[in-house]
């Protein structure tokens, strides 16, 4: 079995330790299959004529005046925007609703690639069943959502009546002739199984639940070409902006401008501005700050005090702390990672140790600046990444976006001899200080150990296994770079870094596109930098910037061909 | 060093999606997430057995994934794989008379109420009903050879163990009458029915929506149009197997030699007989089984519970060529460990077939057992101390990711803990069940 693993482990060490050793002009992790030579986005290829600026070519087109979208694959709603959308689509009718969610409870968490896995398929076909049934359960709910009785007079209108308005809002557009034509035989099939009106009813509605046209955001533009790109209609681009900032279909202010016609840059910043403006849409900045820094996760190894309630507490420490930064307060991506001050209740303030805070209401409390400051050092984020090497990674590779290989999937035969009486950084020190490890280790293992002052479930700490902690290092890559004492010394450092503000704004576009970033979006790149910079950071202006992304209303022609 | 887990399919998957910079990340979190994963189980069973058991001829032997059955257990042996032994946990929160509020806690994990009353709180059958729902009855109970002794075929403390999920927790008798109770579940099926036809036609509709877009986007977007497809296709094969396969009206069986009321004939101590109808309690028993996992597979309910007779159980065992009552060999005739083992391991027999035609049942993820959570246990350990540590209690199936095939020791837990751990299997995230004093959280090491 060594003999085996030997050559392969050889062989993965040299690759992992190549792959670490580049130098990278493009922080962010190119899609592998994406790559073809695109380590520069300033060697652009020639030719970018009709068709051929796609999805392979790898290299930023050379002038970024015409629209440049990318590759826009077809996106699955995630969990979140689905139960949001059953809700609205069903407020009228609450107990549908309800039915319907208490099926989608059991979704399987977001897929990363936004497709539907095949149990959440069979948790919204029994979600939809579940609201077919709660529907031929009550005649008034289907008086509500029909506008008739259970037995109208007029079938014919009322059934019309009904499929024109369910399917606006599912399908986020005004039905065509053929989705009315379409569903007046799945009405008719229903009526003919079920024996009555409402039986009709209730097909309409379980399949418009499942149709594509509600679980994706479908995209097939108006059929204006602009150079190599397609325009999309105006409720193709306002289901994309919605979802973005609401994770929720388009309001009806917003589904109005649709019907009015197409969007500028202009009515989409005054729509991106009206929406970040209402409080629940706040939720935006809370979402993506938990998926970038992965807060939403906990450990049955933590300390006993982190309890389940502490763990939520300490979530919602941060969600509070990322909103009132972005929207109350400075607004700047520095306040984020630097702030010296948070918000706590009773329960989570014993827990840091932090007296003078009672009760289960959040307040907000300033924080020793030389012990803490910004959303690293705040609870949800370290015991999320109990670890240094956790600590260290998640920063490098999402806060600083600099790539890194996975490890190797075996360790060497003969490891060092750990010492016993020492700190948990002198032990995975020696642990990790074969060369081959070091060749990556270096670089994340000096951010994990800047948090060493902070235990498995984020408490302030001096001493680890009973020596004294050392919380010092050299952060060697992005102009972050340079030597800290401690944890609060290297977010400093972070927090000024126009890397970081990069990674940061590039990690949004991820976010908006659905799909990673590539070289070939540097043009949307250098527009969101641009922006950041010119606003001092300022993470709402980011968040409008997005808004008017080329992708919000454009498509690639060759996307479109079958 | 933590073990990681690494998983290369996963791996190349995330490394070309769109995650949020870096997805393998997620890959090298401790093995726990992952099991965390598990679809919730989709069905309960509660089966009661009277009387403990004896512990020497119970208890395996070995270790926890390589073990010996004991006597009592070896009945099991074909389907040891789906048998979890839960063993070393005691019944703490069953205060009151001693056999009452062993029947009364085992599904509470609540003492009696005072004065010889019922339940405290309710019935983990019956909360987990709320839960599990989707079938046409919240949840069904069944009996065999009920009310004996000095409950006398009435609901008494001797003899509920389902509690209603709300205050005043009201006792909730089982049905008894094998006839009546074909009727009810089965009565309305025709014979091979239960085409999914509404069910069908809806899918069919929709698969025609994803079909005809598909015919108009670009490539990629109709590969992903095409995958949903097929996963449609999918659900399409579970509804055509379900209750096509599965449900079907379980045979008719003659039981006009035995009388579901027997019990109101019964007095205190047992000197009543019938033997006639004792020597149907095989038959009965069988069938009973057959209509629970029936109900199930037709989606009738998927909460079920079986009783083997009440905390008295004192009818005969002709079929064992054991012409006494349980109750006379566990205490009232002197301690009889050799007929008492002999009743266990038929007993055992039971649970194996049971667990053998939950098994063979198709279900959406295989079997129907996959997605079940079977409970099995009696109201006490000791036949005559009435002792409540070390209970018998067994699990069996994969509901929630429950490993079966092993035998787990505890340490004198408190079975609340194990009543918590199946609530979470079924998909409750509840931290404690029952009396607070006795309920501290999910048992370690059930998935």
């Amino acid at each position: 079995m060594s003999a085996r693993f030997g050559s392969l482990l050889a062989l993965l060490l040299t690759t992992s330790a190549l792959a670490c050793g580049e130098t990278t002009k493009h922080p962010l992790t190119p899609k592998p299959d994406d790559t073809a030579g695109a380590g520069t986005g300033a060697e652009t290829t020639a030719g970018s004529g009709p068709g051929s600026g796609g999805t392979s070519g790898g290299a930023a087109t050379a002038s970024c005046t015409s629209p440049h979208p990318g590759p826009s694959p077809l996106l699955s709603l995630d969990n979140r925007s689905l139960t949001n959308t059953v809700d609205d689509l069903l407020q009228s009718a609450p107990g549908l609703s309800a039915a319907m969610q208490r099926e989608l409870g059991r979704l399987p968490p977001d897929s990363p690639d936004h497709n539907y896995a095949q149990l959440a398929l069979e948790a919204i076909f029994l979600g939809a069943r579940a609201a077919g049934s709660a529907l031929l359960a009550d005649d008034s709910t289907l008086a509500v959502l029909t506008g008739c009785d259970a037995a109208p007079e007029d079938e014919d209108a009322c059934r019309e009546r009904f499929l024109r308005s369910l399917l606006r809002s599912a399908f986020r557009r005004p039905p065509t002739a053929e989705d009315l034509a379409d569903m007046r035989d799945v009405f008719a099939n229903g009526q003919k199984l079920g024996g009555d009106f409402a039986s009709g009813a209730r097909a309409v509605l379980e399949v418009t639940l499942q149709s594509p046209e509600f679980l994706y955001l479908v995209e097939q533009g108006n059929g204006e070409t602009v150079g190599d790109s397609v325009e999309l209609t105006p409720h193709e681009t306002a289901a994309r902006l919605s979802y973005f900032l609401t994770a929720h279909p388009p309001d009806q202010e917003l589904a109005a401008a649709a019907d009015a016609g197409p969007f500028s840059d202009d009515s989409l910043e005054e729509a991106a501005r009206r929406l970040l403006g209402t409080s629940p849409n706040r939720q935006v900045v809370r979402s993506f700050m938990e998926q970038l820094l992965g807060l939403d996760r906990s450990f049955g190894s933590q300390p006993p005090e982190y309890t389940n309630a502490i763990a939520t507490f300490a979530r919602e420490e941060s969600a509070r702390f990322v909103e009132a930064v972005t929207f109350d307060g400075a607004g700047t991506f520095e306040a984020l990672f630097s702030e010296p001050s948070t918000w706590m209740n009773g329960p989570l303030a014993q827990f840091y140790g932090l007296p003078g805070v009672t009760g289960d209401a959040f307040q907000q409390v300033a924080l020793d600046s030389t012990q803490r400051a910004g959303i690293l050092t705040q609870a949800a984020f370290l015991a999320s990444h109990p670890r240094p090497v956790l600590r260290g990674v998640t920063l490098l590779s999402r806060v600083l976006c600099v790539p890194l290989d996975p490890p190797p999937p075996d360790i060497p035969a003969t490891l060092p001899t750990v010492p016993v009486m020492a700190t948990r950084r002198e032990q995975l020190s020696v642990f990790t200080g074969p060369a081959e490890c070091q060749s990556c280790h270096r670089k994340f293992d000096p951010l994990g150990f800047a948090f060493e002052n902070f235990d498995e479930a984020g408490r302030w700490r001096e001493t680890d296994n009973g020596f004294r902690v050392d919380a010092s290092g050299t952060l060697l890559l992005t102009d972050a770079q340079g030597r800290f004492d401690n944890a609060v010394e290297l977010v400093q450092r972070i927090a000024a870094s126009a890397d970081a503000r990069s990674c940061f704004a590039s990690n949004w576009l991820q976010q908006a596109y659905g799909r990673p970033v590539s070289p070939a979006d540097d043009c949307e790149r250098k527009r969101l930098d641009a922006v950041f910079e010119q606003s001092g950071g300022n993470i709402r202006e980011l968040l409008v910037a997005l808004a008017k992304v080329d992708q919000f209303r454009y498509r690639l022609k060759s996307e479109l061909s079958p | 060093m933590a073990k990681f887990r690494m998983n290369r399919r996963a791996l190349l998957r995330g490394a070309a999606s769109a995650a949020l910079v870096l997805p393998w990340l997620e890959y090298l979190e401790p093995e726990r997430t992952a099991r965390a994963a598990s679809a919730p189980a989709k069905h309960l069973v509660t089966v009661f057995t009277p009387g403990g058991t004896v512990r020497e001829a119970w208890r395996p032997t070995g270790t926890e994934t390589s073990f010996e059955l004991s006597p009592i257990l070896l009945p099991f042996d074909s389907v040891r794989d789906r048998l979890l032994v839960v063993d070393g946990l005691d019944m703490k929160s069953a205060v009151g008379e001693q056999n009452q509020s062993g029947i009364i806690a085992w599904l509470t994990g609540r003492p009696q109420a005072t004065g010889l009353g019922f339940a405290t709180g309710p019935s983990l059958d019956q909360v987990l009903a709320s839960t599990l729902t989707g079938g046409s009855m919240a949840s069904l109970q069944m009996a065999v050879r009920w009310g004996t002794g000095k409950a006398r075929g009435v609901p008494s403390p001797y003899n509920i163990s389902s509690f209603a999920d709300a205050p005043d927790f009201d006792p909730i008798p089982p049905r008894l009458d094998p006839e009546a109770i074909y009727d009810a579940l089965f009565g309305n099926l025709a014979p091979n029915e239960a085409q999914p036809t509404w069910e069908r036609s809806i899918l069919d509709a929709v698969g025609k929506r994803y079909a005809k877009l598909a015919q108009r986007v670009g490539r990629e977007d109709r590969a992903r149009l095409e995958q949903h497809l097929a996963n449609l296709r999918e659900i399409e094969q579970q509804l055509q197997q379900l209750p096509g396969a599965a449900c079907r009206k379980p045979d008719r069986v003659d039981t006009s030699d035995y009388d579901p009321a027997a019990g109101l004939l019964s007095d205190d101590v047992g000197s009543v007989r019938d033997e006639v109808t004792d020597a149907a309690i095989p038959k009965v028993g069988k069938l009973m089984m057959d209509m629970l996992v029936m109900a199930l597979s037709c989606n009738l309910t998927n909460v079920a519970s079986l009783q083997w007779s009440d905390t008295e159980a004192k009818h005969t065992f002709p079929w064992l060529d054991l012409h006494e009552h349980l109750h006379f060999y566990m205490n009232d005739g002197g301690y009889q460990p050799i007929p008492l083992t002999k009743i266990f391991a038929w007993y055992s027999q039971q649970h194996a077939y049971l667990i053998d035609q939950l098994s063979k049942a198709p279900g959406p993820n295989g079997s129907l057992l996959d997605d079940t959570v079977v409970f099995f246990g009696s109201n006490l350990q000791h036949p005559a101390t009435h002792a409540k540590t070390d209970m018998p209690f067994l699990l069996a199936g994969n509901g929630g990711g429950l490993r079966p095939g092993r035998w787990l020791q505890y340490q004198h837990q408190s079975h609340n803990d194990l009543l918590v751990s199946i609530a979470n299997l079924c998909g409750d995230e509840r931290q404690t069940f029952g009396d607070p004093e006795y309920s501290k959280g999910p048992l370690e090491g059930l998935t």
